[in-house]
């Protein structure tokens, strides 16, 4: 380090910060900005939940077990999310596209309970046209139901991207944006779960 | 850092050497912490362990602090430099989301007290009070109306005719 020492020490003292810091810094932004879209839906949702207009209530609709089941996939696919973003880090390809098929697994596990669970809601009559409250359900939980899928989507894009171009470092950017957005989405689902589902069976 | 090339190489704008201070262990413990959360929001529901006016307040609690250990131990957002700026957009970024959310409920709820209810209001109809005007109102105004369409010439007449009636 000596010999170098002429050279600002640490990467803040000045100069422009590293390109991982801007990315992140940038995507960053963008989440927040969908956390406010996020935000309007759940404001919309809090003002309509009562009104069932008659129809089926949270209370009766929403089956906790299930919610549960949904729960622990997204919060197991952040986790392989993460681990996989480490060995890219350490670059480990094979160790990445293992996490990387397990956090889709696990995505398209919650997508289809999801998918599974509007259906069954469909069928029996409590589609997103019956009520108010069930308008703004479906246009909630349909919301992130959507981000995931554009987030699985952008998980197999990033698998091939690594088969093909290897972990090199614009590539590890864009898994570092794709690490953010997959663990916004989990904090998206805390809201949805406490607010629609715990609440809503109340 | 690794060599002078390593260094110099680093200091124009792009990719830097970084040492991660993030272990599985990390992600391992963050995990941890989201399952007792989601655990204990879902037992505090679904009992009375907590004092029953207070559960949606507990519940919150709990998904707050949950969100919490999302953004430190799965976002990795801490209290170094590096996230100084992350942090500022995140405060911002709460700011509006509470003023959405708050605001609407708010708003809508000031709203909603001040809406005639349907019951009230067929109520207010039905009393006697109100009956003749509505009678005058409904055997008139039809009449009105069919002149207005079909006899342009008596426009002026009519309009007078209004005027009576919404001060009779």
């Amino acid at each position: 380090m000596d010999t170098v020492q002429a050279l600002p020490s640490g990467r803040h003292d000045s100069g422009p910060a590293p390109a991982r810091i801007v990315v992140g810094y940038g995507f960053w932004i963008f989440i927040l900005s969908d956390m406010v879209l996020f935000s309007s839906l759940f404001a919309a949702y809090a003002v309509l939940s009562g009104s069932a207009a008659g129809g089926p209530t949270g209370a009766e609709l929403f089956n906790l077990r299930n919610v549960f089941i949904l729960t622990m996939c997204l919060l197991l696919s952040s986790y392989t999310c993460g681990l996989g973003a480490l060995s890219a880090e350490r670059q480990r390809p094979e160790g990445f596209l293992l996490f990387a098929a397990l956090t889709f697994v696990l995505g398209a596990a919650f997508l289809w309970l999801e998918i599974s669970e509007f259906a069954g809601m469909i069928r029996e009559g409590a589609g997103p046209s019956r009520s108010a409250f069930l308008s703004a359900f479906f246009t909630l939980v349909g919301m992130h139901g959507a981000h995931v899928a554009t987030g699985l989507v952008w998980l197999l894009f990033m698998m091939a991207q690594v088969v093909a171009k290897g972990l090199r470092p614009a590539v590890l950017r864009r898994l570092l944006c794709f690490s953010l957005f997959w663990h916004a989405l989990d904090i998206v689902w805390v809201g949805v779960m406490t607010l629609v589902y715990l609440m809503g069976v109340r | 850092m690794n060599g002078d090339g390593h260094l110099h190489h680093d200091r124009t704008p792009g990719v830097e050497q970084h040492e991660s201070t993030i272990s599985a262990l990390t992600y391992t413990v963050g995990l941890g912490l989201a399952i007792l959360a989601t655990i204990a929001s879902f037992v505090v529901a679904q009992t009375d362990l907590l004092w029953p006016p207070g559960i949606s307040v507990g519940l919150i609690v709990l998904a707050l602090a949950q969100i919490g250990v999302h953004l430190v131990f799965f976002l990795h957002l801490g209290s170094g430099p590096d996230d100084t700026n992350n942090i500022l957009a995140l405060a911002f970024g709460v700011l509006i989301v509470f003023l959405v959310i708050a605001g609407s409920i708010w708003i809508t709820a000031n709203l909603n007290d001040n809406m005639m209810e349907v019951d009230r209001a067929e109520k207010h109809e039905r009393s006697p009070g109100s009956r003749r005007s509505t009678a005058i109102v409904r055997s008139r105004v039809p009449a009105l109306a069919t002149a207005w369409r079909t006899e342009p010439d008596r426009r002026v007449v009519l309009c007078s005719q209004r005027t009576e009636l919404r001060s009779g």
